[in-house]
């Protein structure tokens, strides 16, 4: 057994980035560099190092373990509580990266995330958002983010992309209708998603230009399944496109270490459909696992571990 | 006195180069070791000494709920095997300890403990240290939660953010710090959560007991190779050095 050290006091440094954004440092007493940095993107709802205070939290596990390896922790505000993997929240992670690098030259960077915050880390890391990443680790990573939308997410993932969300209006619409009833007047050549969060969910491209003042007739390519009235529909498609990481090409993904955790019984974001579904996209690693833990989303899931030991494998 | 002549041992005897609980961990209170152990093995143990100088052996008297020495149990030593309905108790707690009923925080546990992944099912507690809990009393507990994790428990559950399943059939040291202003959990030397309030609540021990709680319930259920107790906050260094100490005895 290796045990580690226990010696550094690491009080958070609060700043304000390029970008405008805050970010919290935990720099190992001192550090003077070049030395290696993990970044991590909070939760949805989450916020960059306030609420972990410099003693609670299940970040505050992985952030002390780093900083007694001599490693830099940093955190940014990453757009508020509902960035997901915008272009935002992506380019937080570069203006974070830069800020910390100013103060402490940075060796290697690995890009870390939960639930949310693995979304952008995912895509910042196909991205090359930030110079010189070694490794991806994640805690129950929300990589599908369809599925977030169809899981109760929709109202988040809406601020995050700027979608305009509607629905079905009276009447509803049988499969093979070429019109339905719509709350909102979504421009010719959108494609809207309709039905999200029910067994009715489908994608549509409107057609033409709507009629009426509310509900609008909207022309749409052929539905393939009804819809009731008041089932959601926005135009997630479009404003999403790109930003979804189970849905990037395998070749997308670079040769590096991955550690994806995530919760057996985790329903929010669930294994199968973000977690497994990201490796399985991940074809070309230099390490690629996906440790299970047994608590709910996010309780109980920081191991440093096996946290640890791979992220001295990633900067070694 | 130049280095040469310097002495090997302190004013006790004990070696100088190495970690010696009772003399390099503040507030000892007790100290299990089963590497002490001599019994043969499979044997059911009635007593398991105080390695400290406080005297405070672990009893039980009670067949079935002994545990048993198993030989060669850890890096050629003994340790103890703790069934789904063994544990042991301080029957002395009180006179023992100085005081009543009670003893207050700050308390430090240290242990080395194997979680059978059969002998105790999936969705129960398992407590490591902890005393007499039910009823209207309650008291400090080291225990591994429904999730498998380190907990502490002095009221309420904290400090379990994080680290590994224990339940996974092989040996850990854990630790856990009750503090008046703060709590810590570490495993195999990582600090696996902890807060900088006493989130852990402000009960006191009441009994001690090892391998369950003093009233039978919630047994560990697997092998201990040794317990310290610590009338005393540990610091993070302090823990870690107690952390490379049984590491190194246990061969791990």
């Amino acid at each position: 057994m290796v045990v580690p050290p226990q010696k550094f006091i690491t009080p958070r440094q609060d700043g304000t980035d390029s970008g405008g954004q805050g970010v919290s440092v935990w720099f190992p007493q001192g550090v003077t560099g070049p030395a290696p940095l993990v970044i991590f993107s909070h939760q949805q709802g989450g916020i960059q190092g306030a609420a972990w205070n410099n003693g609670a939290g299940w970040i505050k596990v992985l952030q002390h373990a780093c900083n007694q390896e001599g490693w830099i922790f940093a955190a940014s505000a990453n757009h508020g509580a509902d960035s997901w993997s915008s272009t935002n929240a992506q380019n937080d992670l570069t203006a974070l990266y830069n800020y910390v690098n100013a103060i402490v030259p940075v060796s290697k960077t690995v890009l870390c995330g939960a639930s949310m915050g693995g979304s952008v880390s995912a895509m910042a890391l196909i991205n090359n958002k930030v110079p010189n990443v070694k490794g991806l680790l994640t805690y129950d990573g929300a990589f599908n983010l369809a599925a977030m939308y169809a899981n109760s997410y929709d109202l988040s993932i809406n601020t995050g992309f700027g979608i305009t969300p509607g629905t079905v209006s009276t009447g509803g619409a049988a499969a093979g209708a070429t019109s339905i009833p719509l709350s909102i007047s979504f421009p010719s050549g959108t494609n809207i998603r309709i039905g999200y969060g029910t067994a009715n969910d489908e994608t549509v491209t409107v057609t033409g230009t709507p009629t009426g003042a509310g509900p609008y007739t909207t022309p749409v390519t052929a539905l393939t399944k009804a819809h009731a009235a008041a089932e959601k529909v926005s135009d997630y498609p479009d404003k999403t496109a790109g930003f979804d990481p189970v849905l990037q090409s395998s070749a997308a993904f670079p040769n590096i270490r991955y550690q994806l955790v995530s919760g057996v019984g985790d329903t929010t974001c669930v294994k199968a459909t973000n977690t497994d579904a990201l490796a399985a996209k991940i074809t070309t690693s230099l390490e690629k696992t996906t440790p299970g833990h047994l608590g709910g989303h996010l309780s109980s899931v920081t191991d440093p571990t096996i946290n640890i030991p791979f992220l001295r494998r990633c900067f070694a | 006195m130049g280095i040469l002549d310097a002495p090997a041992a302190d004013a006790y005897g004990r070696p100088l180069t190495g970690f010696n609980p009772v003399r390099d961990l503040p507030g000892i209170a007790a100290w299990y070791d089963a590497s002490k152990v001599s019994n043969a093995n499979g044997t059911a143990i009635n007593q398991w000494a105080d390695s400290s100088p406080k005297n405070r052996a672990l009893i039980q008297s009670t067949g079935s709920k002994q545990p048993t020495v198993k030989t060669a149990g850890l890096g050629g030593l003994n340790t103890l095997s703790f069934g789904a309905t063994a544990l042991m108790i301080d029957s002395g707690f009180g006179a023992d300890w100085g005081q009543p009923n009670t003893h207050p925080q700050p308390l430090s546990y240290v242990a080395l403990v194997k979680a059978s992944s059969t002998l105790i099912g999936a969705g129960t507690n398992r407590h490591i240290v902890a005393g007499n809990f039910g009823g209207s009393q309650s008291c400090t507990m080291l225990l591994i939660s429904t999730n498998q994790n380190l907990v502490l428990n002095a009221g309420s559950y904290a400090a379990g953010q994080g680290g590994p399943a224990l339940n996974d059939d092989a040996w850990h040291v854990v630790v856990g710090i009750f503090g008046p202003g703060s709590c810590t959990t570490m495993v195999d030397g990582y600090v696996t959560g902890g807060a900088i309030t006493q989130t852990q609540g402000t009960w006191p021990m009441v009994q001690l007991a090892v391998g369950g709680n003093a009233n039978g319930n919630f047994p560990f259920g697997g092998e201990i190779a040794e317990v310290i107790v610590c009338d005393a906050e540990l610091s993070f260094a302090q823990a870690a050095k107690a952390t490379e100490y049984l590491a190194r005895k246990w061969s791990l």
